[in-house]
């Protein structure tokens, strides 16, 4: 079969640096950051999954946020103060 | 990257051999994932090279990172992509344009890419460079038949595809898509504008420059008057594609919208000593729809609009779809008939114009824009 030699249109992707990724809280998080993404019921369904992460600890607080929308990343103050106020966050994929 | 014997840039494993045959190419080309389901065309080291060559580019430019995969945006693979849709070493430099265009932040790739409205880029090709490389910018421009449109259109989706990891249902969330996400691509039809080019006057670049504006949009909303003798009656019409609850642009005012008339609409506009300007403020004035209209659905609670329109409590007061007269981005397109189109947005994302350089007659690429 007569072949012909072809360049690859697949994007590379970066090698991810991951050496300062703090490891996770664990049981120890006891405050639960939510940044919801205005959609409807996503608020509801972060709690939801925060609650069943924290199932065992009645004490652990949630802190939620908003974003200004769906379809855009979080703007740096929200992200900034979540970040201050949380031990773990519940985000979407995009943040 | 690693050096290659016999092999012009990228690395080792970037190479394959693949059948020559038309049809087996195809099949081997779909089962790698290259592909948008439509024939494609060997990205071979020499045709990739006259693209890069007809841009002036080197190989391995990096022109960015491409979301959602955050695939490495060189100008080899933007090439490879290019010769895989049909494009011409001529119009390379278009394509290029477009994608850094793409890239600017204010543009929001990552929430073009990914979201489940169905935008596509829509890609607006201005200047000398239509007639040089052939762009129809009359008759059918949003439509089939001519290579320029065709191709260009179709190398930002491969690109988006290949490049930004863009699949339907992975990297591209979008609920049914559109057929724009094929291929996007038309031209501004300045000899029949009553008006200065987009570019020229919405971008402010010379009329002597090429230039690409990139749009995240909704396909075309056909704009049917054929009555109509003056600008209000023109508008009037448009505004009624423009003022519907379904639209991003009613609960996300940041858009734009692209409102592209047909020379007929156009001079009959202008015939009533309307400018760009003019059509501008009546739609901003014109099309809108009231607060009581707002709430009965599409986005209502999730808006992201000014503060001052949260303030609005009279359900019968009229709020306007975007936040300034200028986010009606108006340009003429299209040949001879009564037919106009508006092109809502996905809302949270912005236009960008960026010049395509022109050295001795000849696009050269757009570094130093």
């Amino acid at each position: 079969m007569p072949t012909i030699e072809v360049f690859s249109p697949i994007g590379q992707t970066r090698k991810v640096d991951d050496s300062g990724v703090l490891p996770l809280p664990g049981p120890s998080a006891s405050v639960i950051g939510i940044l919801e993404n205005t959609k409807p019921n996503a608020r509801w369904v972060m709690e939801q999954a925060a609650r069943a992460v924290t199932a065992d600890r009645p004490e652990a607080r949630l802190v939620p946020e908003r974003k200004n929308s769906a379809s855009e990343g979080v703007n740096e103050d929200t992200r900034d103060r979540i970040l201050a106020a949380a031990n773990v966050i519940f985000t979407g994929s995009g943040d | 990257m690693s050096a290659n014997v016999g092999r012009p840039f990228g690395d080792h494993d970037e190479w394959s051999q693949a059948p020559s045959d038309v049809t087996e190419f195809l099949e081997y080309a779909e089962k790698l994932g290259w592909g948008d389901g439509l024939p494609l065309v060997p990205p071979t080291a020499a045709a990739i090279t006259a693209m890069l060559d007809a841009a002036g580019l080197d190989a391995d430019e990096s022109l960015g990172v491409m979301p959602p995969a955050e695939g490495l945006v060189t100008a080899a693979k933007v090439a490879a992509n290019a010769v895989l849709a049909g494009c011409t070493p001529q119009a390379f430099p278009v394509v290029v344009a477009a994608v850094q265009a793409m890239l600017e932040p204010r543009f929001n790739l990552n929430g073009v890419q990914s979201t489940t409205h169905p935008v596509a880029p829509l890609v607006i090709v201005h200047g000398p460079v239509v007639e040089r490389v052939g762009f129809n910018a009359r008759a059918g421009t949003f439509g089939p038949g001519c290579r320029a449109n065709a191709t260009v259109g179709r190398a930002i989706r491969l690109c988006l595809l290949n490049i930004g990891g863009a699949r339907p249902g992975e990297g591209d969330r979008s609920t049914q898509g559109q057929p724009s996400k094929y291929t996007h691509c038309i031209a501004e039809n300045a000899a029949e504008s009553p008006w200065p080019s987009y570019a020229v006057e919405g971008a402010g670049l010379s009329p002597s420059d090429g230039a690409v504006t990139v749009f995240g949009g909704e396909n075309p909303h056909n704009v049917n008057d054929h009555v109509s003798t003056g600008a209000v009656g023109i508008l009037s019409t448009v505004a009624s594609n423009v003022a519907v609850l379904g639209a991003n642009n009613a609960h996300y005012s940041g858009g734009e919208f692209f409102v592209v008339l047909g020379p007929e609409h156009a001079a009959t506009a202008a015939g009533s000593g309307f400018r760009r300007r003019d059509v501008q403020m009546w739609l901003y004035e014109k099309a809108r729809l009231s607060l009581g209209e707002l709430k009965r659905g599409g986005m209502w609670g999730m808006q992201a609009w000014p503060a001052w329109k949260d303030s609005e409590t009279d359900d019968g007061v009229r709020l306007p779809l975007v936040d300034s007269p200028d986010d009606f981005r108006v340009l003429v397109a299209g040949g001879p008939g009564k037919h106009s189109s508006v092109l809502p947005s996905f809302g949270a994302t912005r236009s960008v114009t960026r010049r395509v350089a022109v050295a001795d007659g000849q696009p050269r690429g757009t570094r130093g824009t």
